[in-house]
Parts: C-alpha cells; structure tokens; sequence
C-alpha cells in the first residue's frame, strides 16, 4: 500500500516537472516572439545590400540617404515665461521641407532635470507655446533643448538628435 | 542675463483703473495691464546633416589584398551632394536690446557654433557584419600593418573638414578630434534680405563641410559579392554666439 502511494506521488512529481518544462518552453517562444514584433534586430541580416546594383546607383542611393537627413531646427532661443513657468514662447518649428518629426525635451543644465516634454511634431507643425511641468521660481535659468529626430512610419528607433543651448526667462507676472 | 528679458518685453506701465462711485452699489472694477511680450528676440535655426554614408567594393578574389580606400576606389561615398561634401546652414537671428522698444524689430544674423559626435552601441558588436567605429586614435588609418588586418574588419572612422571623430567622451559619445566646433557664420545682410514671419533669416550663411571616411582591412576581406553599405547618425550640438559689436564708422 505504502509502495503504491510512493509510486504515485514519484509520478505527480515527474508530471510536474514536465509541465513546468512545457511552460518554460512556451514562455520562451512567447518572449522571442514579442522581441521580434518589437522591431529587435535580426541576427542573421547581412551587412551591405543584395547584389545588382551600380556604383553609380549605390552612390546615389547614399545621396538620397544623406538629402533625406538633412534637418532644419527652429526655436527661441531665450524663451520667456510667465509666472512659476505656466505658459512660454518656445517657437519650435518642424518646416514641411523636412522629412523628420521632432520630440523636444527641456533639460535644466544645473540638475538635468527634464522640465518640458512634447509630442510628436510632424514636418509643416510648430509648437507655439509650451507650459513646463515644473514650478520655477522668477529668474533665468541656462538649458538644453534636446530635439530628437524621429520617422514614425519607417521605425520607433530615434533618429538623431540636436542639443540647442538656450536660457528660459521666468517673469513675475502672466502676460500671454 | 537680463539683456534678453529687456529685449523681449514692452513694458506699458501699470494702469489701475479703480472705479469708485460714491454710494454706489456697483461693482468695483481693477483692470490692471501689465506688461505686453513681443516676439522673442533671439531665434535659433540651422540645418544640418543627420545622416552620413559609405559603401565598401569588396572581392572574393584573394589577389584583391588591398587596403580599403578612396585612394584605392574601392569605397564608394555619396556624391551627389557637391563631390563629398554636405553644407550646414545657419538661418538664426536676434534683435538688439536698444532696439527691443521699437514696434519692428531690425533683426540682425546670429552666429552659432555646431560640434557633431556621433555614437557607439557596442550591444550589436556580436552581430554578423555589425561596423565599429574605430575609437580615440586621430592617426588610425585601418591598414597600419597587416597582422590588423583582421582587428580593423569592418571598423571605420569618419572625418568632417579632415578632423576624425575620436575624441571618446561619456555615454558612448565620440566627440571630433580635439572636441572641434564648426564656427558658422551670421547670415548675411539680415535687414536687407528680410526675416519670415518666424524670425528667422531669408538668406542663410552656408558653409559646405568635407566628409571622408577611413575603413579598416583589406579589400578581400570583404568576400560578399556585393558591396558593404553603412550608413550611420550625426549627432550635433548647437550654440548660439552673440551679435558682433556696433562699430563705428
């Protein structure tokens, strides 16, 4: 009797550790799965392009690269807010020639605190003005705008980026 | 500090108007103006490249034991911006504070400085084919003896107006040679050319910058019948300079 009951438990005890073994195993999938959709690099793309092509066509394809990247930048470059950094005149603009969105972050240069995040900006938008998330005592106060490059529709993967040193004003009084 | 808060802000006055009516029951009316901002002064707008690019002709044939080079003709770079060159433009502008009061505001063309770098992401390095840059030697050349030939494979190094970028600084940044700036110029005449309604100048300064690449083993190393391409990102920060001073004439 004792003998069976033993046998039985051994047999739950390998059952388990099957189906553990089947979880782990299905888990893995998942995750590797998840990593590809989530635009992971492939471990087996090559380097270079198939072959075929001209050098006057490889060429040319790096010129189109190169025009394609060539971004123009717009912004205040001493903005002014008003009262405890509620509303300011940032002029970001994104001029339609580009081919790039932008996301501005404000970066205070003493702390590297991120004081102003935007959306996505797409080429031919601007932002106007902009209010800070952070309450900031009247004064000036030296930060980088931090103008990441993006291309939505080709990739969530930033593009570049383009630090612009700038000095926000903070006033006393609300005037916009 | 406080030149650009006097460049920017008319200040009006205050005016209180308080209405008092003698036993009057009405309301009493504050209205207080405070001051009336004008279009900030100092406008910051340049375009530069954020992509450059280069392919190696490479050979399966073992004769073909040859640096990789321009020299050589066996890297390919883009040329159909002005023969390996890309031009910065600098479109920025401000106002003088004598003349922050005026109901239009003369701007004038601001120069900035640029500094590219560019960034490393030695997370890939165990991928097939994945390029190096070639880090903090200015004088790396790629085929400096052939026992490196394997090290340098598919490692490069570029350069902007003949400075390499191999200055290693924090977070995976590589900084020009020395940590170079490139100084561009006031856009040109800004009273005469105009503004756009955004303040920014009609007629930039341009400047066109020179890029080569270095690139590391030899040609028939690069046994894929077809040519390596890279492609890669700049990185770039921007300064904004100050108005020269008014001489007089």
């Amino acid at each position: 009797m004792i003998e069976k009951k033993e046998k039985k438990q051994k047999l739950i005890v390998l059952l388990l550790l099957v189906l553990i073994g089947l979880a782990a195993g299905i888990c893995y999938q998942i995750t590797k799965e998840d990593d590809l959709s989530r635009l992971a690099r492939d471990e087996l793309a090559l380097g270079g392009m198939l072959p075929g092509k001209s050098a006057q066509e490889i060429s040319d394809l790096l010129g189109a690269k190169i025009a394609e990247g060539m971004v123009d930048i717009g912004i205040s470059a001493e903005p002014i807010f008003e009262r405890n950094g509620k509303k300011g005149r940032l002029g970001v603009e994104n001029i339609a020639a580009n081919h790039y969105s932008f996301q501005v972050e404000l970066k205070l240069d003493e702390t590297g605190e991120m004081i102003y995040k935007s959306g996505l900006i797409d080429p031919g938008y601007y932002v106007e003005f902009v209010e800070l998330n952070k309450t900031l005592q009247a004064g000036d106060y030296e930060a980088t705008a931090v103008i990441t490059t993006y291309s939505p529709d080709v990739t969530e993967d930033r593009i570049s980026e383009i630090h612009v040193k700038i000095l926000l004003h903070v006033m006393d009084g609300t005037f916009y | 500090m406080m030149k650009g808060m006097a460049a920017v802000l008319i200040c009006t006055g205050v005016l209180c108007i308080s209405a008092f009516a003698e036993g009057a029951s009405g309301p009493t009316s504050n209205v207080w103006l405070d001051v009336i901002p004008v279009p900030t002064a100092a406008r910051i707008s340049v375009t530069v490249p954020l992509s450059y690019g280069f392919a190696v002709i490479g050979s399966a044939e073992e004769s073909a034991g040859i640096p990789v080079s321009t020299i050589n003709g066996n890297i390919l770079l883009p040329k159909t911006v002005s023969q390996s060159s890309v031009p910065i433009r600098n479109y920025s502008t401000d106002v003088r504070e004598e003349y922050a009061e005026e109901a239009f505001l003369p701007r004038e063309g601001l120069p900035v400085e640029v500094r590219p770098y560019m960034t490393w992401d030695d997370r890939y390095s165990a991928l097939v084919h994945h390029w190096e840059p070639s880090l903090t030697d200015p004088t790396w050349d790629g085929v400096s003896a052939e026992k490196d030939a394997k090290v340098n494979f598919k490692k490069f190094q570029m350069l902007l107006n003949d400075l390499p970028f191999s200055k290693k600084g924090q977070q995976n940044v590589i900084w020009l040679k020395d940590e170079s700036a490139i100084a561009l110029d006031a856009p040109p005449n800004v009273l005469d050319y105009g503004c756009t309604p955004a303040g920014t100048a009609q007629i930039p300064s341009e400047q066109y910058i020179s890029v080569q690449v270095r690139v590391g083993g030899m040609q028939n190393q690069y046994k894929q019948a077809e040519q390596s391409l890279k492609v890669g990102t700049i990185y770039w920060d921007v300064i904004p300079g100050e108005l020269p001073a008014v001489t007089e004439s």
